[in-house]
């Protein structure tokens, strides 16, 4: 299945992907609305980490095998057959099983309501929010067999 | 007589993780799961939320309600496996019934311990493990109009019926052999966090405390007090006894099969007898960290578990990765996770502690690998980059052990983990 690959070397930081993203998973989709009036807060799926001038956006990978999906104690977390991991807000119970077994750390806590949240590749988009509005060409969305020069300018 | 291809006896999580893994490899084999209760498989782990009346049975169920149909499973429930004869690949139900199996899976689970305890099966004497048990301890609270209440067993499960009594406005007390909460899945200082927590919503802890006695209300049978070894005596409407779990491994006992705790069972979760194989917490699986089979009582193995043994009786070959002890916690809104060995077992480990307002994390190397954590409040987050440290034997120099104990990403990993990490590599 295609995911989002981040590329290290061209990423400035901007955090673009983050402001989009949450946009995209605001109700309003409006960007004022969406960091200042909405409640409950509208949260980002992705992180940017950076120290210096090394940068990248990260999110989930949704696993061939994903361990937050096995490690769930209510059965919200599932892997659709389009292989997306998605969490089910009504059967999350808060428990962060899902937070202590992620290696990705692509989980975060939604306090507001009290859930998982995490990617979910932007449904009914043909390309994710992060991916569409990065300046940079820092974020690709690709199928993992497409990735040989990913990994060659890294 | 019945044939299936693949039978199950246990109908929860392991049992849901053999389900989806057969299905992967094998769309058409015939297979059927013995039940022993009610219901679809349902989250154990959220049965307090019945209690306080957040879920019902309904909105416990673990999968959709299509799951069996769309998996072509027959649920043969509520019945009770009663014997297996390996030698004859036949299951008998308790009403008679034979089941005859080209592959056998065993995922009974686990059942609660009974300490010696005088009066332990009176009545208002409540385990905490299924949807039966919070049912009839509901119904007693309302038929009594229950209002004090001792839970005997300062562990996960004892906690979780501990908040829950309070929340539906009981007055709660703890009894713990032990000196502290938790020890069994916390460090001595989170432990102390847990305290302060209960303490702080009123509930009356006695901490290295036997019971001794449930001794009945006068002229009744029903429980009217607990009493302890110390002498005291604590009245109570109810008594909650979660002293602790055991693996339910009589059906592979008295077959034959090799039990040592739970069912001993090798890397493809087979058993001592052919075509048998056991997951969850009946059996005793790997452990990576402590480099040995031994019972780890926890849904996420369980899953693993079933998953690995699923895939070996479809005939596709895969070992077992191997798991090892790990608990997220949450109580009063706190939440704490501990993975590994957060306890160093013995000398030559060293720990390294960061703590502030809200926010406790502890990490435990044995050289250059982190072997263990505790995390408790907001440290919690993005832990499994913690926990994947640990499972992928990650070196850590000095330089990264400061850096991973102050934030878990990836800039805290050596540069060919968090690159391995970003591509998405196992
Ligand atoms: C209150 C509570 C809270 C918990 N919280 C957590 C938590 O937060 N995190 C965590 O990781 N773990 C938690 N656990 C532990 C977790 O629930 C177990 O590890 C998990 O349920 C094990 O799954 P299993 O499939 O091995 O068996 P079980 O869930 O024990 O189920 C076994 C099933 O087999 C059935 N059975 C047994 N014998 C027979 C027979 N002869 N014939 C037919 N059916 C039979 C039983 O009736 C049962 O339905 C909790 C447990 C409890 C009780």
């Amino acid at each position: 299945m295609k995911r989002v690959y981040a590329r290290e070397e061209v990423c400035m930081a901007c955090t673009l992907c983050e402001v989009h993203c949450l946009v995209q998973h605001s109700r309003s989709r409006d960007l004022v609305k969406a960091f200042k009036r909405e409640r409950p807060r509208p949260l980002k799926r992705l992180r940017v980490e950076e120290r210096g001038p090394l940068s990248f956006a990260f999110q989930c990978r949704h696993c061939p095998e994903p361990d937050c999906v096995y490690a769930c104690v209510t059965g919200a977390l599932t892997k659709g057959e389009d292989g997306v991991v998605l969490v089910q807000e009504d059967k999350c119970i808060g428990c962060w099983t899902c937070i202590m077994a992620c290696p990705y750390g692509s989980i975060e806590r939604d306090l507001a309501q009290g859930v998982a949240s995490k990617c979910d590749l932007c449904p009914g988009e043909e390309i994710p929010a992060c991916v569409k509005n990065c300046p940079n060409d820092a974020l690709v969305f690709a199928e993992e067999g497409e990735l040989a020069w990913l990994s060659t300018t890294t | 007589m019945a044939f299936y291809d693949y039978l199950i006896v246990g109908n929860s999580v392991a049992a849901v993780g053999a389900v989806e893994a057969i299905r992967e490899v094998d769309r058409s084999g015939s297979l059927a799961i013995v039940g022993e209760e009610p219901h679809p498989a349902y989250s154990r782990p959220a049965i307090s939320y019945l209690l306080t009346g957040e879920k019902t049975p309904e909105q416990l169920a673990y999968r959709d309600p299509d799951f069996y149909r769309r998996m072509a499973v027959e649920l043969l429930a509520p019945r009770r496996a009663a014997a297996v004869d390996p030698a004859r690949r036949r299951v008998t139900l308790e009403d008679g019934a034979c089941l005859d199996y080209g592959k056998l899976l065993l995922a009974t689970g686990g059942r609660r311990v009974t300490p010696p305890i005088a009066g332990a099966d009176r009545p208002g004497v409540f385990g905490f493990i299924s949807i039966a048990d919070v049912a009839a301890l509901k119904e007693h609270i309302e038929r009594h109009q229950a209002r004090r209440a001792v839970v005997v067993g300062g562990g996960l499960i004892g906690l979780q019926a501990a908040e829950a009594l309070l929340r539906i406005g009981l007055t709660v007390t703890v009894v713990e052999l032990m000196d502290r909460l938790l020890a069994l899945n916390l460090d001595r200082r989170a432990s102390a966090t847990v305290e302060e927590l209960f303490r702080s919503h009123g509930v009356e802890l006695f901490l290295g405390a036997a019971a001794k006695e449930f001794r009945p209300r006068p002229g009744e049978e029903r429980v009217g007090a607990v009493a302890l070894a110390g002498g005291e005596e604590l009245p109570c409407d109810l008594v909650v006894l979660a002293a602790g779990v055991a693996p339910r491994a009589e059906l592979a006992r008295e077959a034959g099969i090799r039990v040592v705790k739970g069912i001993a069972v090798d890397q493809h979760l087979a058993t001592s007898a052919p075509d048998v194989y056991a997951a969850g917490d009946v059996a005793e699986a790997y452990d990576f960290l402590e480099e040995r089979a031994r019972p780890i009582p926890i849904w996420p193995n369980a899953y693993h578990e079933g998953r690995t043994a699923g895939l070996n009786m479809a005939g596709r070959e895969r070992s077992y990765r191997g798991e090892t002890a790990m608990n997220a916690l949450h109580f009063f809104g706190t939440p704490a996770i501990s993975v590994g060995q957060y306890d160093p077992p013995q000398e030559g480990y060293e720990v390294r502690e960061l703590a502030g307002e809200g926010f406790y994390r502890r990490l435990v190397f044995k050289g250059e690998v982190l072997v263990g954590l505790v995390c408790v409040g907001d440290a919690v987050d993005r832990c499994g980059v913690a926990t994947g440290c640990i499972r992928d034997r990650i070196p850590l120099s000095e330089e990264f052990k400061e850096k991973l104990l102050a934030d878990f990403r990836f800039l805290s990993l050596p540069e060919e983990w968090r690159r391995r990490r970003i591509r998405g590599e196992a």
